[in-house]
């Protein structure tokens, strides 16, 4: 009998030692024990395949492709026209910020500027662009502490001053979060449409916030909600 | 006429009985403790293609998950970024590094890097992220403190049963919406119990999880 409980604990021991403990760390795949249909013959989002021979999953639509519901853009890419052509892409002012040959200054009619426009606008600016442009729009974000060159500073000329030959308007900030310009990449595969242009709206209302005038009651008002302290006006 | 047995098998089928009994209570131990996705699944940490940090860039950068992650709140799949998302701050940030010359070379041949799925649900649920993130389910309650790992790897079981453990008692994991990507942050932190703020949350927001078969079975 004594022999047999060593045997048990040497088992005991073994499977421990070469099994391990729930919880540690390792690169092997996991095991799967009962695995019946957990691995179908249907494609996820993102998943590989084996079937197109070059490892996607879905064959790219052929350039040019026009998605159903959308009308065909005024130009063609070649000749100066909306470039990111992709699926929900129209060629309207609403998809590319542009009224022809020259950017938009207004809103889209598809878009009304609220406070939860610009809440969305404020959430996702500091998802997507404060990393760089910096929350108040300065241009110092943390990557800029990284190395990356030239970020633009929503609070100088020629995003504020429509008289400056490089004025930026709306359509043009739409179209830069499209498709980057300059040292800026695109994020129009990060941010859907709508998104964007609650983004121009932020950037709008941060330039605003600067020049706000202390002596318009409604803008005292909203200063006092956020500054419980009374603020004395320096003589 | 002699005896065809010797003595001691006189106590020999009390002690098999005994033995049988051991071994039985050791392979029930056993299977209880490994033959469950505690056991299998958690902890799995794959290498990747590139050794990107969640640490660093999650962490001491402080992304937003969404600032990769972009569409976890408007689809059931939680994408992995594109390529084009790392070449926007890696064209100028480490350019000379032999991993960052993996992305230059996807972004200019459009083929995907390959990164390594952690987290595997099987194709018979069907697990919807934006669903999750919308009713306030932070993301550290499944995938753990991403924002301190290295290397990513499986925090949670994931099982079923875990799965209903939330979905029997939604209160444990709700938080307000604009807590749902920070993961160090805890119902603590707003000066309140999790549990009375998940009430709260559960009645105003009428979170009513399924708990029948077809809620992910489909």
């Amino acid at each position: 009998m004594r022999y047999f409980f060593l045997a048990l604990l040497l088992a005991g021991v073994l499977v421990v030692g070469t099994a391990g403990f729930r919880g540690d760390k390792s690169t092997r795949t996991p095991i799967e024990i009962f695995n019946d249909m957990d691995h179908q013959a249907k494609l996820k989002p993102q998943a590989s395949s084996r079937f197109l021979g070059n490892g996607a999953s879905a064959r790219k639509p052929v350039a040019g492709t026009v998605p159903m519901g959308l009308s065909i853009p005024v130009k063609a890419a070649a000749d100066g026209g909306y470039a990111n052509y992709g699926f929900s892409h129209g060629g309207d002012y609403y998809n590319t910020g542009r009224l022809g040959d020259f950017y938009g200054e207004g809103y889209p009619e598809q878009v009304v500027v609220d406070e939860a426009f610009l809440r969305l606008g404020k959430e996702r600016y500091d998802i997507n662009c404060a990393v760089c442009h910096g929350r108040s729009g300065n241009g110092v974000g943390v990557t800029s502490k990284f190395g990356v060159p030239n970020i633009a500073n929503f609070h100088t000329p020629p995003f504020l001053d429509a008289k400056d030959p490089a004025y930026r308007a709306n359509g043009s900030i739409f179209e830069t979060i499209s498709k980057g310009k300059g040292l800026m990449g695109s994020y129009g595969a990060n941010i859907p449409v709508m998104e964007r242009w609650a983004i121009v709206a932020w950037v709008r209302t941060l330039q605003m916030s600067r020049s706000a005038p202390l002596a318009d009651p409604a803008v005292k008002a909203a200063w006092d909600k956020l500054n419980p302290a009374p603020v004395t006006a320096a003589k | 006429m002699a005896n065809i047995f010797p003595r001691w098998t006189n106590t020999l089928p009390l002690k098999l009985l005994i033995a049988l009994g051991f071994v039985g209570a050791a392979v029930a131990a056993g299977v209880t403790y490994y033959v469950t996705q505690e056991y299998t699944n958690k902890g799995y940490m794959p290498s990747q293609p590139i050794p990107f940090s969640h640490e660093l860039h999650a962490g001491q950068v402080g992304l937003d998950c969404r600032y990769c992650h972009s569409f976890v709140e408007q689809s059931g799949h939680a994408n992995v970024p594109s390529s084009n998302t790392c070449w926007n701050c890696h064209q100028h940030v480490k350019t000379n590094s032999p991993q960052i010359a993996k992305i230059k070379e996807s972004v200019e041949t459009g083929k995907p890097l390959q990164w390594v799925k952690v987290h595997k649900v099987p194709d018979y649920a069907y697990f919807n992220h934006s669903v999750h993130v919308n009713s306030g389910v932070s993301c550290v309650s499944c995938h753990g403190k991403i924002n301190e790992m290295p290397v990513v790897f499986q925090d949670q079981s994931q099982s079923m049963g875990w799965c209903l453990d939330c979905h029997r008692a939604p209160e444990n994991h709700l938080r307000p919406l604009d807590k749902i990507t920070n993961l160090n942050w805890t119902a603590k932190d707003a000066g309140r119990e999790q549990k009375e703020m998940g009430e709260k949350l559960k009645a105003a927001w009428k979170i009513n999880p399924p708990e029948n078969c077809a809620g992910c079975h489909r």
